[in-house]
């Protein structure tokens, strides 16, 4: 089951700590005073009732167990360290985060909790306000897991909207806003089928987590909470292709490890949201489209080569079109690019090219995407701006059969 | 435990689920043939391991090895003299355990042989058995006679070469018994020490990570007067002693009876799941490629009447072709005169009971027949096992002796000896395929790799699809009996999932008038292409196929899944 290897000072707190109702895993190091200083704040975070006691919670952190003395936080809050995973520092950032988040969870398992709220190491949502939506219907209605909905504005994490979110839903028939998220909560029976082995022993590669494509895979019930919370972007300074590589490499490689499941959902089923919805972020700064709509040329003319041995002929006549036109005209149809993507997964599975030149290969469509989409809602509001992303992720799904038409039977044409 | 004793904790294999075999694609090979690394004309450990890769992206999970045990090669190693090492020619005993590291490493399960009815003549056993004195324990290792006249009701199996079960043996002055070649001595089952011997071998191999073994010419273990000396309970008490031990020690292993017999007498290898995990159905295959020809579907759904049902845990095995021969053996006199006539236009294609002949060639390479045998082989209960080359729809060289015309080098490209090897040509274990039709320039891995329409890349996305669905591993099997009986149709139900499978055993095109009232209102869907056909209804549905053509349809109900709520 659990892979994290437990120390003996470690097991020696968890033993005199005994039972616990949720842990809180701040997924890799943290500042020891701020989190003492956050943690107390969770006094009160309640699991059955007003009569009931207040859930007894554990707060864990990346660190070396029996370094720091061991505070007892008000309220009976416990601290305790969990040691580094070995994945941490590959330089991969999400990668280091999904390490760090499944140490987090396979504590949680080893403590036979019954809830596990994971939280990014910013500590933002680390109060009881912010707790709450994620921790109640875990503990109190035996959800399995509750997923963030953060705010943000019509331009920000737009790999999440364009690709992330709408693949995720279609694929695995689940409505859930942010399917790679920083914070979320589990119950004890998700936390069993999120620690376990995959499928073979031998098959350890590390992998980010997506907690909701794993638990609709086992018709666990999901939930959305709306936080307030905006954690900082980590993208900054990152070369795009890097992190389209590392989200979307991860998430087609999830697609081929899951193909017999998602291929049989039909649909989708609503994430039931919780908590005051996030107030709209407006965005007043306008986004020029003109660079990105050059990047897109730049593609057509330098990687068509490799886009042919990905794509299909009408697929790549639409691309030739596009490219001819003036920045202002430039509209990428939504079902073009579901289906772009959809042969992109393909490609991957299939190792047409070496897969990081295939993912660099779709960074200049992305940006193609996002010059469409920039200019689509430049004049939108927030909440117009989500309704036009939850359209695309209906695209997604109504595009799906030749998804799956491709998968069975892989042959370029079209 | 009370008395404080440890438990003693199974050790696993390298799957996690322990049905694994129920969902596998075996690959069946023999290293020697496979791939040469080191350019001495003989395939090894080494080669294969750089060859693994191939497997994995043909859609294998399990390779099965033919013996690579040392061997003085008369039987093309089912002739052991040591059953704890490898044969040189291959590499060593550490080259093996690199194989299933890195085989395991690819997600790879592995089976060898345990081929303990008999051994080889130069065995130290039976050189000890036939220095011993008669009655001592070394002697009574193997089957001993004054005479020549026991067990007379035992049928001779190598019609070709042996008169007799029983051979002289000048040194022990005694005959000695043997089901298969004179210089393959039967090992005496009726001695503990015997399966105490083979035991260690079982545990020897476990104990190094093997994940499966074909327990070789099972039903021949114990003789007894009277008897024709095949499936006596006696055998199969060994067999449950085999199995016990693998039980108490191990987890997620398993265990495969080759028994050649009739449905009825190869399920008593799987006991009430207490004997093998697994069993060849040996007599659907000549039965396949029966209706073929007869273009009737009754030769199969006949033999599948005759099949009794299997424990939840068990597995049937299935293949078009191995590197035997098509053993004609389970089929009646009638049926095999017919075979002869249909298969094997030159009498040099004929060995033993059997024809000796790779798939493609027994279809004259006609593509939409490999097509439609092997969507057979991947839509009938039971796992699939695959014999090396024929996915690339290898030839035969019947010229060879024995059963070595389907067994030369794997065809890898068109290069020197077909890739498979640098070696002087005249060196190579066996000539590779050379002519214009068969020969490895006109057929090889590298070309067919290159070619999106291939035979290679057909069987690599049937594979694929075959994987995603359970219900081809696990499900129950149901024929239809629509009137034209060129068209053989049946359903496949698994806990859930349905799919219906029709297949035109016929040259010419088909129509068919399939009874599916009991699914009124489901839709089927093509799985192929995922192409939704019209909604089943109560009436008669009407079908047309192609040449040869097989359709595999999954019925949906009209709103599956996952379900369509809208946000609330």
């Amino acid at each position: 089951m659990a892979g994290i290897e437990i120390p003996a000072e470690l097991q020696k707190r968890m033993d005199e700590i005994g039972p616990v109702d949720l842990v809180v895993g701040v997924s890799g190091p943290a500042d020891v005073d701020a989190l003492r200083a956050k943690a107390a704040s969770l006094r009160g975070v309640g699991i059955d009732g007003e009569a009931a006691p207040p859930a007894k919670i554990v707060v864990a952190y990346a660190g070396v167990p029996g370094a720091e003395p061991i505070p007892v936080l008000e309220g009976g809050i416990q601290l305790v360290a969990y040691p580094p995973p070995q994945a941490m520092g590959s330089g991969a950032f999400w990668m280091d985060v999904a390490s760090a988040q499944r140490s987090a969870l396979e504590l949680a398992a080893s403590w036979r909790a019954r809830a596990c709220l994971v939280v990014y190491g910013d500590l933002a949502v680390l109060d009881a306000e912010t707790v709450r939506p994620f921790s109640e219907p875990v503990l109190k209605a035996n959800v399995d897991l509750v997923m963030p909905v953060y705010p943000a504005g019509k331009y920000d994490g737009l790999i999440n909207k364009s690709l992330l979110a709408p693949l995720s839903r279609a694929l695995y028939g689940r409505r859930v806003r942010w399917p790679l998220p920083a914070d979320f909560c589990v119950g004890a029976n998700t936390l069993v089928k999120l620690t376990e082995n995959g499928a073979a022993r031998t098959q350890n590669e590390p992998q980010l987590l997506w907690p909701s494509n794993a638990v609709a895979m086992y018709g666990g019930q999901i939930n959305q909470a709306a936080v307030k919370v905006q954690h900082a972007s980590p993208v900054d300074g990152l070369d795009l292709t890097t992190v389209l590589t590392e989200l979307a490499g991860s998430l087609f490689e999830e697609a081929e490890r899951c193909a017999a499941y998602w291929q049989r959902v039909r649909g989708s089923q609503v994430a039931t949201r919780y908590g005051d919805p996030c107030p709209p972020v407006e965005h007043a700064e306008p986004v020029d489209p003109r660079p990105m709509v050059e990047s897109f040329v730049i593609g057509w003319q330098n990687l068509e080569e490799v886009w042919r041995l990905v794509l299909p002929p009408a697929t790549l006549l639409e691309l030739k079109r596009l490219a001819r036109l003036e920045v202002e005209q430039f509209r990428m149809p939504d079902a073009l690019w579901a289906r772009m993507i959809y042969d992109f997964a393909l490609a991957y599975r299939m190792r047409r090219i070496n897969r990081t030149h295939l993912l660099g290969a779709l960074t200049p469509l992305y940006l193609g995407w996002v010059a469409s989409y920039t200019q689509e809602v430049s004049g939108a509001t927030a909440q117009e701006a989500e309704r036009r992303v939850d359209q695309l992720a209906k695209v997604f799904e109504e595009q799906k059969p030749y998804f799956v038409s491709r998968w069975r039977w892989p042959e370029r044409v079209g | 435990m009370a008395s404080g004793e440890a438990v003693k904790k199974k050790r696993a294999g390298s799957a996690i689920d322990p049905l694994w075999y129920r969902d596998a694609i075996f690959y069946e090979l023999h290293v020697k043939a496979f791939a040469d690394s080191n350019n001495d004309g003989i395939g090894d450990f080494q080669g294969l391991i750089r060859k693994l890769d191939y497997i994995v992206d043909l859609g294998a999970t399990c390779i099965w090895l033919l013996p690579f045990f040392p061997s003085p090669l008369r039987d093309d190693g089912y002739d052991i003299s040591d059953y704890m090492n490898v044969h040189p020619s291959y590499g060593t005993i550490e080259d093996f355990r690199q194989f299933l590291n890195v085989a395991h490493e690819r997600g790879l399960q592995v089976m060898i042989e345990l081929v303990v009815n008999h051994t080889s003549d130069q065995h130290p056993w039976f050189q000890a058995a036939r220095n011993a004195p008669a009655g001592s324990p070394e002697r009574d290792f193997y089957v001993w006679s004054d005479t020549d006249q026991r067990y007379q009701d035992a049928r001779i199996i190598f019609t070709d070469t042996e008169k007799s079960n029983w051979s002289w043996d000048p040194v022990a002055q005694a005959y000695f018994w043997h089901r298969f070649f004179s210089h393959q001595p039967d090992l005496n089952f009726d001695n503990p020490r015997v399966l105490e011997e083979v035991l260690k071998v079982l545990r020897f191999w476990l104990d190094m990570g093997v994940d499966a073994l074909r327990l070789d010419a099972v039903p021949y273990l114990v003789e007894r007067d009277g008897t024709n000396c095949e499936n006596l309970a006696e055998t199969h008490a060994i067999i449950k002693a085999i199995r016990e031990a693998l039980d108490a020690e191990y987890e997620g292993r398993m265990i495969l009876a080759e028994a050649n017999q009739p449905p009825a007498n190869v399920r008593s290898y799987l006991g009430d799941a207490d004997e093998c995990h697994m069993a060849f159905h040996f007599p659907l295959m000549p039965r396949i490629y029966m209706a073929l020809s007869q273009e009737d579907r009754l030769p199969i759904t006949d033999i599948m009447a005759q099949t009794p049902e299997i424990p939840e845990s068990c597995q049937w095995g299935l293949f078009l072709r191995n590197h035997d021969e098509l053993t004609l053996e389970m089929v009646t006199g009638d049926e095999r005169d017919y075979m002869y006539l249909a298969y094997s236009g030159d009498p040099r294609m004929r060995i033993n009971v059997g024809i000796r002949r790779r798939l493609a060639p027994l279809v004259d390479n006609n593509r939409g027949r490999i097509e439609l045998l092997n969507s057979l082989l991947f839509s009938f209960p039971g796992t699939p096992i695959l014999y090396y080359g024929d996915e690339i729809g290898m030839g035969d060289n019947i010229y060879l002796g024995d059963r070595n015309g389907v067994r030369t080098p794997m065809q890898w490209s068109g290069d020197r000896n077909a890739g498979f090897s640098r070696a002087n040509p005249a060196r190579l274990y066996s000539p590779v395929i050379m002519d214009a039709i068969w020969g490895y320039e006109a057929i090889n891995v590298e070309a067919q790799e290159a070619d999106p329409s291939s035979l290679l890349n057909w069987m690599r996305n049937m594979i694929a699809l075959r994987k995603l669905f359970k219900v081809f591993g696990r499900g129950t099997l149901r024929f239809l009996e629509p009137e034209n009986k060129k068209i053989l149709a049946y359903l496949r139900e698994y806990d859930g999932e349905q799919v219906l499978c029709v297949a035109n055993l016929s040259r010419v095109w088909q129509p068919v008038q399939l009874d599916l009232a009991g699914f009124a209102g489901m839709v089927p869907v093509e799985m192929l292409g995922y192409v939704e056909f019209p909604a089943i209804g109560k009436g008669y549905y009407p079908l047309t196929l192609g040449p040869y053509g097989f359709l595999w349809l999954e019925l949906q109900t009209a709103s599956a899944g996952a379900g369509d709520e809208q946000e609330e």
